[in-house]
């Protein structure tokens, strides 16, 4: 029905530790464990370089995308055992894969790694292991009980303790998440699911328009980085100043099912120390020499002197979706070249920021000309009150 | 606000109301507005009125706005009519992500500060210095720039609606690079079902003054008949080309030398152009002995602009505005496919409806269609309500 390339996409940053996808999970579920993980990884890690990467690959992306299949139908067999089978299928699969990003990533080669290496590992693993794929299952079998999580005056306040996401639905019939995610507001998003009654994973905006979907089929749900901003955000769209072309979108809590409730702690880190987003600016170092008097001209700005010629937005835009799905890329006003990155995933943004700063990295040595820094979320304004 | 305070004539008991919903004044503008605003500056003045920054304290964390205030509209009908016409349409296109968002409304009998009140949401800049200061740009900014003009103009089009006043000054853009098109202020509907049956034939007819001259198109300065969207592709294709040569495309500085420097980069017009502009003075204008101009190559302009560029520019920058490209036209040039997301070019639900203009027609009829007009956007505003 749809293209894989949702699945190759996320699969691919998933390869980044793809192997240890159970190791890590379990390890994480029991405290204590961490340096465990840290040699899984190093150890599994060097087993994988020296092997082609993308047969092996597409082979996992479709292992994944049979498995959420497959798995979709055990869950109305409740077949346990058929699905410990897919997984440990899925892991295999994944250790004879030699993930195309940890070549270029190289995080564990070293003997010593850079601090935070470790935590990005995991943090590598958990949003496709736990979140995205494994999720993605509920998606289909827990579609009655996210209709139960409606914002009726009851259950809005017992769905609404500790809970982050809000679901979205009866969107206009021609929307995207640009025009969503504008008219949002309070607080960061950790990151956003598009999906359809009948597929059972998240889809893109690529699909939709490809696939000729009308977005009022869709469900957009917004994984705030708080309860709280959640609870704003909640406040704002339920009165008449929250519109999307002319339409006011039905809000509710998302099905607990369907959500972690907390933020993992290593991307709460994230957001306080570092203020990660899913949003990156990208602005060139390259000193133009614009002087008043050269780019000036009759009280305007030089048109040559204040264009760049060689930039490729196609290729960046190539480069970076391997990191995880992008929302859009748009310019940013700035006297130097600049422009942002919009992930669907603060996970992505944290990846691809890290491995611009890593000394040596494929992308730093790529955007050696690029300071790179987060930017603040569309959806971090604050609204104004009735 | 609105709903609190009374019509003209009792000023005694509208400055009590005020005082006990603590109101407040700021002198510098003639601005009156309740106290959870806090004016920061005045941002420009104009015939219409004055808009000024302001923060809204009420919320937990500030919310900057711009505030514009509509002045003079309680004595003269046709700023009272152009008011409501201006508001009605920011209600109407509330929502679409290129183009600008209306917070709250209010309006204030008392002089000198009485007007319409329109908070809308602070944007960073506008176009006008964006293009004219130093910012760079690279053949994706302006791709991005237009693509999503196009897509706000797209969203007015669909309702049969015609700006009348796209500039780059009109056009407002965030810091991450989103634009959003605001002043409706002479923008119209322009459906032909809601312009039959008016006793008045005025209230049929449609001004050919509008629009500020640099981007005003030729059928506009020459012809007295009907135009339609075609004039706003004009004004988007000057646009288009103000982005590449950073400085506007023709440069008039009385309504002749505008037609001059159309003239220095498009050549003359055909003897078929002029004779559909069914005016004397287009006739006298360009026809012999008046010396005849060859066109210039786009690429002579804008040696730098790609191929694909100038063949969007030509088909919007041209004379005939039936040959000028409509924007669901410009939307699929090749230009723009690097850029393009088609669940970004929504069409408008419906047409916009302005019959009102038919059936009230005097200025006490007007002010009461104000009044309900604000009313309504207040309780759509505060009720979980499907807006109009």
């Amino acid at each position: 029905m749809f293209k894989p390339t949702y699945f190759a996409h996320f699969q691919g940053s998933n390869s980044l530790c793809g192997p240890e996808v159970g190791k890590i999970t379990e390890s994480l579920e029991t405290p204590g464990k961490v340096i465990s993980i840290n040699r899984r990884v190093s150890s599994m890690n060097t087993a994988f370089h020296g092997h082609k990467t993308d047969k092996s690959f597409k082979k996992l992306a479709r292992t994944f995308s049979l498995w959420n299949d497959q798995d979709s139908e055990s869950c109305e067999q409740d077949s346990s055992i058929r699905k410990n089978k897919i997984r440990s299928k899925l892991l295999n699969s994944a250790n004879r894969m030699s993930g195309r990003f940890t070549n270029s990533l190289k995080l564990h080669d070293r003997k010593s790694p850079l601090p935070g290496d470790l935590q990005l590992s995991m943090l590598r693993d958990r949003p496709f292991s736990k979140s995205g794929y494994l999720t993605a299952n509920h998606y289909v079998s827990n579609q009655p009980s996210m209709q139960d999580d409606s914002l009726t005056s009851e259950n809005r306040t017992i769905s609404s303790v500790g809970n982050r996401v809000i679901r979205l639905s009866e969107l206009p019939p021609m929307a995207s998440l640009n025009s969503i995610l504008t008219q949002a507001m309070g607080g960061p998003l950790e990151r956003v699911y598009l999906t359809h009654p009948s597929i059972p994973h998240p889809i893109t905006e690529e699909d939709v328009t490809n696939s000729n979907i009308s977005w009022n089929h869709l469900t957009v749900q917004l994984f705030f980085a708080s309860p709280e901003n959640a609870h704003k955000f909640l406040n704002y769209g339920c009165t008449g100043m929250f519109t999307i072309n002319g339409v006011h979108p039905q809000l509710q809590w998302a099905s607990r099912v369907l959500q972690e409730t907390t933020l993992l702690p290593i991307i709460k880190d994230h957001i306080a120390s570092n203020s990660a987003r899913r949003i990156l600016i990208f602005k060139n170092k390259t000193v133009q020499t614009k002087n008043k008097s050269s780019s000036l001209i009759k009280g305007y700005p030089s048109p040559t002197i204040n264009y760049s010629f060689d930039f490729d937005i196609r290729k960046i835009k190539e480069n970076l979706s391997k990191y995880g799905n992008i929302i859009g890329i748009d310019p940013v006003i700035s006297q130097k070249l600049c422009f942002c990155v919009h992930f669907y995933d603060i996970r992505s943004a944290i990846i691809v920021k890290h491995e611009i700063d890593r000394a040596d990295s494929e992308l730093s040595v790529e955007y050696e000309d690029w300071n790179v820094w987060y930017a603040k979320d569309p959806t971090d304004t604050p609204y104004p009150e009735l | 606000m609105i709903s609190s305070q009374k019509p003209i004539g009792n000023k005694k008991a509208d400055i009590e109301v005020a005082v006990k919903k603590e109101y407040s004044v700021y002198s510098k503008a003639n601005f009156y507005l309740n106290s959870r605003y806090q004016v920061q500056q005045v941002l420009g003045k104009g015939s219409y009125g004055v808009v000024c920054s302001v923060l809204d304290l009420k919320s937990e964390n500030p919310v900057p706005l711009a505030v514009k205030k509509v002045s003079n509209i309680f004595t003269r009908e046709v700023l009272l009519r152009r008011a409501i016409r201006e508001l009605k349409l920011m209600k109407f296109f509330r929502g679409h992500r290129n183009i600008i968002n209306l917070v709250n409304l209010d309006i204030v009998y008392i002089k000198p500060y009485d007007g319409l009140y329109c908070f809308q949401e602070l944007v960073d800049y506008d176009l006008a210095r964006v293009i004219h200061s130093n910012v760079q740009f690279s053949e994706f900014h302006i791709q991005s720039f237009l693509y999503q003009i196009l897509c706000g103009v797209k969203y007015i089009h669909s309702a049969d609606v015609i700006h009348r006043d796209l500039k780059p000054g009109n056009i407002l853009v965030t810091v991450l690079g989103n634009l959003k098109i605001c002043d409706f202020g002479l923008a119209r509907g322009i459906n032909h079902q809601f312009m039959q049956g008016s006793s008045r034939p005025r209230d049929n007819a449609i001004t050919n003054y509008v629009a500020t001259r640099w981007y005003r198109a030729p059928e506009l300065i020459f012809s007295r008949k009907e135009y339609g969207k075609a004039v706003d592709m004009w004004a988007v294709g000057c646009i288009f080309g103000e982005l590449y040569g950073r400085k506007p495309l023709f440069i008039g500085d009385s309504q002749m030398s505008q037609i001059a420097e159309i003239v220095k980069v498009l050549g003359s017009p055909s003897k078929e152009v002029i004779m559909a502009y069914g005016s004397h003075l287009a006739w006298d204008y360009f026809q012999p002995p008046k010396p005849q101009y060859r066109p210039l190559k786009w690429a002579h302009v804008y040696p730098y602009a790609s191929g694909s560029a100038l063949d969007l520019l030509s088909s919007l920058v041209c004379w005939e505005a039936k040959r000028r490209l409509d924007v669901e036209a410009a939307l699929s040039h090749e230009f723009l496919s690097a850029v393009r997301n088609k669940s970004q070019e929504p069409k408008c639900k419906s047409i916009f409806d302005f019959r009102w203009e038919k059936e009230n027609t005097s200025l006490e009829d007007l002010k009461i269609l104000l009044h309900e007009e604000v009313t309504q956007f207040k309780n759509e505003r505060e009720n979980n309500s499907q807006p109009n």
